[in-house]
């Protein structure tokens, strides 16, 4: 469960990296880029409420 | 610009930090890197722009500028963070005395609430995008509109409650922030330039041509705003350097450095300085560069709009947090600087007195659109200090002049280092007053230094000639 929080918060940085590069390139417009950067931010949020700042579970 | 570290209560503050309790670099490098990513970064870069910066000075003053701040926490800071291992304010009692360390508290004090006071202006900027009252220019030096006051009252106040009872909760949530309003910062700075290409005309291909459109659209030089003070190659370097001099030249950081295993961790505050004070400035100045290239007439230094024209929501929620988490920590220090002067108050309603100080200087907005010089007054204010602790740790031995004077003899007040301390400052002050270029506010810290060290040395050996076998 934690594992796949950190790797859709992963996710979701790169995504909001992702998206102006995209807007950059001329490959999204600014209104979807920003949808994107909104949808993103959530996500990272959300899921790093759920690992970051926890201890790890025992192996 | 730089925001206190987060509070490390009760943590060895009366006593050298243990072995067992040292950090490796990484602890720092992230620490730097999250908390110079701050809310008043977004009034900085503006700023920069308005004060008539060109694209060569900007980009190689802020490379310069930051290079000589990271080694001031190298080569001053951390190598007598290791050694003595000890708090600002437990070597500095030991130094001037509890009387003095008084008068050191109120002034950090003060200068603490202004400095929130001008986060929590940022924050507002952004509550103005929902509610569109009638925000402030470059120039305004009184709140402008009744919506403005309760934006800031509004803010001031809920950061106030949360730095007095729920201190843990927001660093939590400025950890958790940190790393994701870096990119957001970034991204501003990525979605600036494709604008600007856009209604400039200008096709980027190659590294040459971006150079080009920073030199002919973005940092353009010439004269600054009006109101404001042009910024040349070596303004911009000083700025960089002496912004936290607080902090390193101040040795404030001697607080956080002293749980680092060797000195030359000094280096992670690197990650804060390229990071927060190079790429965050820059990209904050594109999007203003752009707001001014669409309306010459559009002067105002609002992060809110800036951000939320650039990234929408997520530029705006990065505006909020980006101000509330670095405030939060300001006024919680600010809270303890001032509790130490008055220690039977309880430390929740010294913090809210705190923090209603601060949200009292938000709505000025003077402060945050003067951000530049208040800046550099806060550092001046706090250097000598710092001058006091580095020559009583390395000059005082090889002079043979007695260390920890006012712990060695049990004084309250050491007058040899209040003397460093206010006639510095007071010689500084007076020399930005003379009006004379050299001497402006941004300049007069590497002299006054020299000046602190010198005044210190002359004041010791008189104090205690005849005193000292």
């Amino acid at each position: 469960m934690r594992k796949m929080a950190e790797l859709i918060s992963y996710l979701s940085l790169v995504v909001t990296i992702l998206s102006p590069i995209f807007f950059y390139v001329g490959a999204i417009t600014l209104d979807l880029n920003k949808i994107i950067m909104n949808i993103a931010m959530v996500v990272w949020f959300v899921s790093a409420l759920c690992w970051m700042g926890r201890e790890k579970e025992p192996a | 610009m730089s925001e206190p570290k987060q509070p490390t209560v009760n943590e060895y503050e009366r006593e050298p930090v243990p072995s067992s309790a040292w950090k490796g670099l990484k602890a720092f490098v992230g620490m730097y890197a999250g908390e110079h990513c701050a809310g008043t970064e977004l009034m900085i870069g503006p700023l920069f722009v308005a004060s008539g910066v060109s694209a060569f000075n900007v980009v190689f003053g802020l490379l310069l500028g930051n290079l000589l701040a990271v080694l001031s926490w190298m080569l001053l800071c951390a190598p007598i963070a290791v050694r003595a291992r000890l708090t600002l304010y437990c070597q500095l009692e030991k130094i001037c005395g509890r009387h003095l360390v008084t008068l050191y508290n109120l002034a950090n004090g003060v200068m603490f609430c202004f400095l929130a006071g001008s986060m929590v202006t940022v924050s507002a900027t952004a509550l103005g995008v929902w509610f569109n009252f009638p925000m402030p220019g470059l120039n305004d030096l009184y709140p402008n509109s009744v919506g403005w006051v309760l934006a800031v009252l509004g803010i001031g106040a809920m950061i106030s409650a949360v730095a007095a009872y729920g201190y843990n909760t927001v660093s939590k949530v400025a950890n958790i922030a940190a790393p994701w309003m870096v990119l957001v910062f970034l991204a501003f700075g990525i979605i600036g330039l494709k604008q600007f290409m856009d209604v400039s005309g200008v096709a980027v291909h190659s590294a040459s041509d971006l150079w080009t459109l920073c030199k002919t659209s973005i940092w353009k030089g010439g004269d600054p705003l009006p109101g404001q003070v042009k910024f040349t190659f070596w303004h911009v370097t000083f700025f960089a350097w002496f912004c936290n001099m607080a902090m390193h030249v101040g040795m404030s950081d001697l607080t956080v450095f002293r749980f680092a295993k060797k000195s030359w961790y000094g280096i992670a505050s690197a990650s804060g300085m390229y990071v927060g004070h190079f790429m965050a400035w820059l990209t904050a100045s594109i999007l203003y560069a752009l707001q001014l290239h669409l309306n010459p007439a559009d002067t105002a230094v609002l992060p809110g709009p800036l951000a939320y024209r650039a990234a929408g929501v997520a530029g705006l929620v990065c505006v909020i947090v980006a101000g509330w988490t670095t405030a939060n920590p300001t006024i919680y220090r600010a809270g303890l600087a001032f509790q130490a002067i008055v220690p039977k108050r309880s430390r929740v309603g010294v913090t809210i007195f705190t923090g209603l100080l601060a949200t009292l200087a938000g709505m000025f907005p003077a402060i945050a659109m003067r951000l530049l010089g208040f800046v550099a007054l806060y550092g001046l204010l706090l250097m000598p200090m710092g001058a006091v602790i580095f020559t009583d740790f390395w000059i005082f031995p090889k002079l043979g002049l007695q260390q920890y004077y006012a712990e060695h003899f049990r004084l309250k007040i050491n007058w040899a280092a209040g003397a460093a301390w206010l006639v510095t400052v007071a010689v500084c002050l007076l020399l930005v007053k003379s009006g004379h270029p050299m001497f402006q506010i941004y300049f007069v810290s590497l002299p006054g230094w020299f000046l602190a060290c010198a005044i210190y040395i002359g004041a010791s050996k008189l104090q205690q000639k005849g005193v000292v076998s």
